[in-house]
């Protein structure tokens, strides 16, 4: 009995286990009914033209943490850079020092180009000056560029821009000063570093690499030549601290979005999408941007992405909570584009009202960067020029 | 008792290890596929049997049967259901196997025919997966899937007496639940932009029923014939339930699952009735001869009607081979051979033409112990039919039960 009934389970376990399934096929797709099948619409803004608003707005950014510091000026803006030096003057140092066996001979910066905006045949200059009150590169901005004091000497010379090296000589007795500050802190002012400021007739804007990137070699360089007990020796400092200041004057114009790095401008877009049905599912939401190349200034390395991140108020320009979801444009040619699917789905997903506040438009860059993207906006007289969205998306008939 | 442990053991767990693929494209509508029977035996019999009082299985179509119970009694199996569906271009196979429910019951007082009985039956199913490659002016090319998944269930419980005349009357309480969900998705392949994404509706029923039974004395009695041992009519009506509905439709966005939309709305799954007669022959051959009506065509869903569904009609006849000759005990002897034939109008009419389906059944049981069996049912139909576009069907059922009958809750004499 029992070998029958195991016998008996072997084709039912076979049955069970070979499944025979086949990958599903179209077999019957005709006989699905209508109106449960999905069918594709789209919504493109040049062809039918949605309700959009476009403004530039200016933000404040925190330059300390960048990853250039900035020199330059052009009409309309100009960047200075301040950096704080540490010379390690050994103990010994010290000691000849005391006993007037120290000389600094001679000191220099070199410091690399990273970053340039603006015509190479334009004039470039600067000067330097000691710095007089403390500050730090967390949170200095342009009001704190205004409270500062500094010395109005000049204290470079030789200043030399070939290829990409800066090279300046630096008044000795400025070192001198840093050391004596070391030996008696009473009989010399504090070292609060350099503040280098272009000069008026500058025209252009060079970037160097700043603290806190791993490019070490690349950093400006502080080279001191001294004599130290009738021996000739040198030290090298690189900066500890670094920031560069914007100041300027914002562009506002009602046919273009300005997206202004350093300063810094950002721009504002909103669709009016609610005309679109909520039962959908966007596949695809692509937004394009025309480029005024006649109003930009674009910089080496390019500017060549902008972010889209949602806004929660459209007129605080607050970022909403997923702000950290950032959809990037990319540029070919004249035109920046990039998927923005998500913030359009969460836009149509909102069970709030108000959920589309609009979006936040800056440039990837902006910290790093002083490029100004003209964007046409939606008040460009070239319809053709404004920004564009295109939505894919899929709904159940 | 320790086969009957690994048996029980096997049909709950394989189920779980097998997973349904994809089946017919007709459960797309309504609730889906209707099931008759859940045990072995019933399959083998015509999947009906409403007049059949038994002593030793557990029928769950008609309540009065339970009258002669004459153990406790517990049965679960499972089924596999294998289609080769085909259309006019091509054709496809696909398998599932599902628990088929359990059943347990127990006789209060033989005397008077009291007995109790619940359990836990699948009522409906659907079950389909399909896909079609598409190309749209806007959409590009896409691979379309639409693919269906659930069912209902019927609880019950009730109780069955005999009363003077020795009619059989038995009724129960149903409740009917269960969840469904229909998706349909858009994939695109790697060289598209576009996201793909589907929409599911989720449908989640409860509602609760009645089925009323009543099962003849024999009538045998009355013509005094040697040759016919038994001869009994049942009938049994399972009323309308009106199901509470909630509907949630949930789109699977970049975003994630989100819910679109929430409701409630009712279902009215339509009454059943049910006739049959039952014929027992002093040779050990019991014949069944069944009809089942349901007015699936009222099935309403949030008020509306559904053009393709018509009333379903059933139709089936039964033959079963059980020794009349109790003491043997020899494996062979105990053996129960079965077999019957079905003709059923299905609930389905699709572009203008009803779904019919015809099937022939095949089984045995195999004793495993005093009053215990394990029943193998085969099931072979064919649905539908190729014209006018339609789908039609090779499938087969296959279906194993366990039935375990103990003497519980019996108070011995001191």
């Amino acid at each position: 009995m029992n070998r029958f009934l195991k016998l008996s389970f072997i084709p039912f376990l076979i049955l069970i286990f070979a499944r025979c399934n086949e990958e599903p096929t179209s077999v019957g797709y005709n006989l699905l009914p209508e109106d449960g099948k999905i069918q594709f619409k789209q919504l493109d803004s040049k062809e039918t033209p949605i309700n959009q608003s476009s403004s530039s707005f200016e933000a404040k950014i925190k330059l300390g943490t960048s990853p250039y510091i900035i020199l330059g000026k052009n009409s309309h803006l100009e960047s200075v850079i301040l950096m704080q030096f540490s010379p390690a003057f050994a103990d010994s140092m010290v000691i000849y020092y005391k006993s007037n066996k120290v000389k600094i001979k001679k000191a220099w910066m070199e410091m690399r180009r990273a970053y340039k905006l603006g015509d190479e045949t334009q004039n470039f200059d600067f000067t330097l000056h000691q710095v007089r009150k403390n500050w730090t590169s967390t949170g200095f901005d342009k009001d704190s560029l205004a409270k500062l004091t500094y010395d109005s000497k000049d204290v470079a010379s030789s200043k030399v821009l070939v290829d990409t090296l800066l090279k300046f000589n630096i008044e000795p007795e400025v070192i001198e000063q840093w050391l004596k500050y070391r030996v008696d802190t009473l009989s010399a002012p504090k070292n609060y570093g350099l503040l280098m400021k272009p000069t008026a007739n500058t025209q252009r804007f060079i970037g160097f690499i700043a603290f806190g990137e791993t490019i070490v070699s690349d950093l400006p360089t502080l080279k001191i030549q001294y004599e130290q007990n009738s021996k000739v020796d040198s030290l090298f400092s690189t900066p500890y601290m670094d920031v560069h200041v914007v100041t300027g004057s914002f562009l506002k114009q009602p046919e273009n979005i300005y997206l202004q790095g350093g300063l810094t401008s950002r721009g504002f877009l909103s669709f009016n999408i609610a005309s679109l049905p909520k039962d959908i599912i966007i596949n695809s939401a692509k937004l394009e941007l025309t480029i005024d190349t006649l109003k930009s200034i674009n910089g080496q390395p390019l500017s060549d992405s902008i972010d889209v991140r949602a806004l929660k108020d459209s007129v605080s320009k607050e970022l909403s909570g997923d702000s950290l979801i950032v959809s990037v444009l990319k540029r070919d040619k004249n035109i920046y584009s990039g998927e923005i699917t998500w913030l359009i789905q969460k836009w149509i997903s909102s069970s709030e009202t108000n959920a589309n506040q609009g979006m936040m438009l800056s440039l990837t860059d902006e910290q790093r960067s002083l490029a100004r993207l003209a964007i046409f906006g939606s008040k460009a007289a070239d319809i053709n020029n404004r920004p564009r969205l295109k939505i894919v998306y899929i709904q159940k008939k | 008792m320790k086969i009957k442990q690994i048996i029980v053991f096997l049909l709950i767990v394989l189920p779980a290890q097998v997973l349904p693929s994809g089946g017919s494209i007709y459960s797309r509508f309504g609730l889906g596929d209707y099931f008759f029977s859940f045990s072995a035996r019933r399959l083998a019999l015509g999947e009906l049997g409403i007049a059949t009082t038994d002593v030793d299985y557990l029928n769950y179509l008609n309540p009065a049967s339970w009258n002669k119970m004459r153990l406790s009694r517990f049965e679960t199996g499972i089924i596999t259901h294998g289609n080769d569906i085909s259309s006019n271009s091509e054709s496809v196979f696909h398998v599932q196997t599902i628990f088929s429910g359990m059943m347990f019951g127990f006789p209060i007082d033989r005397e008077l025919g009291f007995s109790f009985a619940t359990g836990i039956v699948p009522y409906s199913n659907v079950n389909y997966d399909v896909t079609f490659d598409e190309t749209d002016p806007i959409g590009g090319s896409y691979t379309s899937g639409y693919k269906g998944d659930g069912g209902l269930s019927k609880a019950f419980l009730g109780f069955s007496f005999r009363l003077p005349l020795e009619f059989a009357i038995g009724a129960s309480l149903d409740y009917y639940n269960g969840k469904i969900e229909h998706l349909s998705s858009v994939a695109f392949g790697p060289e598209s932009e576009l996201i793909s994404a589907s929409f599911s509706r989720n449908y989640s029923y409860n509602g609760l029923g009645f089925t009323m039974g009543i099962i003849s004395p024999n009538i045998a009695l009355l013509f005094g014939s040697e040759a016919v041992k038994d001869l009994r009519i049942g009938i049994v009506y399972s009323t309308k339930s009106r199901m509470n509905t909630d509907t949630t439709n949930v789109s699977s966005t970049l975003l994630g699952d989100i819910e679109t939309s929430t409701g409630s709305m009712n279902t009215n799954l339509p009454s059943r009735f049910g006739a049959g007669l039952s014929l027992s022959l002093s040779n050990g051959l019991n014949f069944t001869a069944d009809y089942l009506f349901q007015q699936t065509s009222k099935f309403d869903a949030g008020g509306r009607t559904l053009n393709v569904m018509r009333d379903l009609t059933k139709y089936s006849l039964g033959v079963e081979y059980r020794n009349p000759e109790s003491r043997s005990q020899s494996f062979w002897e105990q053996v129960m051979l079965r077999g019957g034939l079905s003709f059923e109008q299905t609930q389905y009419t699709i572009n203008g033409k009803g779904i019919d389906q015809i099937s022939l059944y095949t089984g045995f049981s195999m004793p495993i112990g005093f009053d215990n069996t394990l029943d193998l049912g085969f099931q072979f139909g064919k649905r539908g039919t190729k014209e006018n576009n339609l789908l039609s069907e090779n499938f087969y059922k296959f279906s194993i039960t366990l039935s375990i009958g103990e003497l519980w809750f019996i108070q011995t004499e001191r």
